[in-house]
C-alpha cells in the first residue's frame, strides 16, 4: 500500500465526480464516482496496475456499479406521494361524474372541469351518474354509480 | 506519452459517454420515448432508468403538464359576411407521449391550424351579434371539434377559449348608434305609456266624480220628495186632526190658532230691517176678539172638573207642527 500520484488522482477524480453529482444531481456521475472510488482501492491495494487497466477497469466498474444499484435498490425507491402527477387519465379514476351525452355502442361523453372526455361502458342514458373505473387510452371506463 | 496512454484516455471518454447514454434521468413533468436502433419501444416515466447503450436510446423528450398556446389573430368573416377580427388561447395536455412523439409531426403547428379553422367555421356560421353574445357556445364548439381531431394524437384539448373578437370600427360606431337609438326608442315609448296611463287614469277619476255627484244629487231628489210626501202627510193628518177638533169640539179652537198666526205674522213684518214703515189695514178689534175667543177657551177648558174631563177627551192638545 502506497500513496503515489496515480492514487491521489483517483481519489481526486472520485471526489469531483461526486461533487458534481451534488451539485449538479444527474445520477450518471454518482456511478463514475463509485466506479473511480474502486479504482482507487485497487491502486492503492496493488501498486504497479498499467494505466490502460485502470481505465478499462474504471469504466468496467461504472457499469458494475449502475448493475449494483439496479439489482439491489431498484425495487426499494421510495414511492411517490403524488403518483398521479401529470396523468391525467389516472387521477380522474374514482370520480363521479353525469353523462353528458348517452352512452351508445359503448361510447358517450362526460364533462370534467372544461374538458371533454370519451367514455366506454354499458348503455346508459344521458344524466346518469357514473363513475370512472379505469382508462384507457385517451378514453375513460365507466360503470353507473349506485 | 505511449500508446497505452492514448488508449487509456479514449477509453475513458468511451466510458463516460457510455455511462452518460445509459444512465437518464427524466424529470417530473416530462416522458421520454426509447428507441431501439431508431424503432419505438417504450416509454420513460420520470425518474432514474438505465439503457443498454448504443442499441438502445432516447428519441423524443415529451413534456406531460398541460400547455397554454396563444392562438393569433386572424380575419373572419361571419355568416353576414362581417369581417372580425378573432384570437384566442388553447390549453392542453398530452395523454400519451408516444403518439404525441410520433403520430404527428410539428405537433404544436398541427393543434394551432386546427383551432384557427375550426374558429373560422364556428364563426362563419353565425351572424355578427350571434358571434358576439355567443362565445361560449363557440368555445364549446370548437373544443369539441378539437379535441375529437387531436384524439390520434394522444392530445386532450383541455379548454379553448376565444379571447377578443374584434369587429371594425366603423361598424363598432354604428352598433353604438343603434344601441342608442334602441334605448332612445325605449325611453320614448315608456313616457308615452306613462302619459297615455295618466290621462286614462284622469278621465277615470271625473267619470267617477260625476257619477258619484249625479248619484248624489239623485238621492238628495229621492229624500226630497220623500220628505214633501212625508210632509203633505203629516199636514193631511193635522187638517185631520184639528177639523176632527173642531167637529168635536169649540169653534173657538180655530180662533186660537187664527190668533196666533196673525200675531206671528205680525211681528215677522215688525221685525223686519229694510221695513221702517208698514202700511197694511190693520184691525184690532179682530186680533181683540181673537184674543177673546182663547179666553173663552181657556175658560172652557179650566171651568169645571166634569167640563175639563169633557174638554181634555173633546179638544186633543194642539199639534206641535200647527203651534210652531
Amino acid at each position: 500500500m502506497q500513496w503515489n500520484t496515480e492514487t491521489m488522482t483517483w481519489a481526486v477524480v472520485a471526489l469531483l465526480l461526486f461533487a458534481a453529482e451534488a451539485m449538479a444531481p444527474g445520477a450518471f456521475m454518482l456511478w463514475l464516482g463509485f466506479a473511480a472510488a474502486a479504482v482507487f482501492a485497487i491502486v492503492l491495494v496493488i501498486p504497479g496496475v498499467p494505466v490502460l487497466v485502470q481505465a478499462a477497469a474504471f469504466v468496467l466498474l461504472s457499469f458494475v456499479s449502475i448493475q449494483v444499484y439496479r439489482s439491489w435498490f431498484r425495487g426499494r425507491e421510495p414511492r411517490s406521494d403524488k403518483p398521479t402527477l401529470n396523468r391525467r387519465t389516472e387521477a380522474l379514476i374514482g370520480s363521479v361524474v353525469p353523462l353528458e351525452r348517452a352512452i351508445v355502442n359503448g361510447h358517450g361523453r362526460v364533462q370534467i372541469a372544461d374538458a371533454y372526455w370519451d367514455v366506454t361502458g354499458p348503455e346508459l342514458p344521458a344524466g346518469t351518474v357514473v363513475r370512472i373505473v379505469s382508462s384507457r387510452g385517451m378514453s375513460l371506463l365507466v360503470e353507473p354509480a349506485v | 506519452m505511449g500508446l497505452s496512454a492514448v488508449l487509456s484516455v479514449v477509453l475513458l471518454f468511451a466510458g463516460v459517454i457510455l455511462v452518460l447514454k445509459a444512465v437518464r434521468m427524466v424529470p417530473q413533468g416530462y416522458e421520454w420515448t426509447v428507441e431501439r436502433f431508431g424503432r419505438y419501444t417504450h416509454t420513460m416515466d420520470p425518474g432514474l432508468h438505465f439503457l443498454i447503450p448504443i442499441v438502445y436510446g432516447v428519441g423524443r423528450k415529451i413534456n406531460m403538464m398541460e400547455q397554454v398556446m396563444d392562438v393569433p389573430s386572424q380575419d373572419v368573416i361571419t355568416k353576414d359576411n362581417a369581417v372580425v377580427k378573432v384570437d384566442g388561447v388553447v390549453y392542453f395536455q398530452v395523454l400519451d407521449a408516444a403518439k404525441a412523439a410520433y403520430e404527428v409531426a410539428q405537433l404544436e403547428v398541427a393543434i394551432l391550424n386546427l383551432v384557427m379553422t375550426n374558429i373560422r367555421t364556428a364563426i362563419g356560421s353565425l351572424d355578427l351579434d350571434e358571434s358576439l353574445s355567443k362565445r361560449d357556445e363557440i368555445n364549446a364548439r370548437v373544443l369539441v371539434a378539437v379535441d375529437q381531431a387531436t384524439h390520434p394524437w394522444g392530445l386532450k384539448v383541455n379548454r379553448i377559449e376565444l379571447k377578443d373578437i374584434q369587429p371594425p370600427r366603423d361598424l363598432v360606431d354604428s352598433m353604438a348608434r343603434q344601441m342608442k337609438a334602441e334605448r332612445e326608442k325605449r325611453a320614448n315609448i315608456l313616457e308615452a305609456e306613462g302619459h297615455r296611463q295618466a290621462e286614462i287614469l284622469r278621465a277615470e277619476g271625473e267619470k267617477q266624480a260625476a257619477i258619484l255627484e249625479a248619484e248624489g244629487k239623485r238621492e238628495a231628489a229621492f229624500r226630497e220628495a220623500e220628505a214633501r210626501e212625508r210632509l203633505a202627510e203629516a199636514e193631511a193628518k193635522a187638517t185631520q186632526l184639528v177639523s176632527d177638533a173642531i167637529a168635536g169640539g169649540n169653534v173657538n179652537a180655530i180662533n186660537y190658532f187664527v190668533a196666533q198666526k196673525y200675531i206671528e205674522a205680525f211681528k215677522a213684518l215688525a221685525e223686519a230691517p229694510n221695513q221702517k214703515f208698514v202700511m197694511m189695514p190693520m184691525e184690532a178689534t179682530g186680533v181683540i176678539g181673537s184674543l177673546a175667543g182663547i179666553a173663552e177657551l181657556a175658560k172652557n177648558a179650566l171651568g169645571s172638573d166634569a167640563l175639563a174631563a169633557q174638554a181634555s177627551t173633546r179638544t186633543p192638545p194642539p199639534s206641535p207642527r200647527l203651534g210652531g
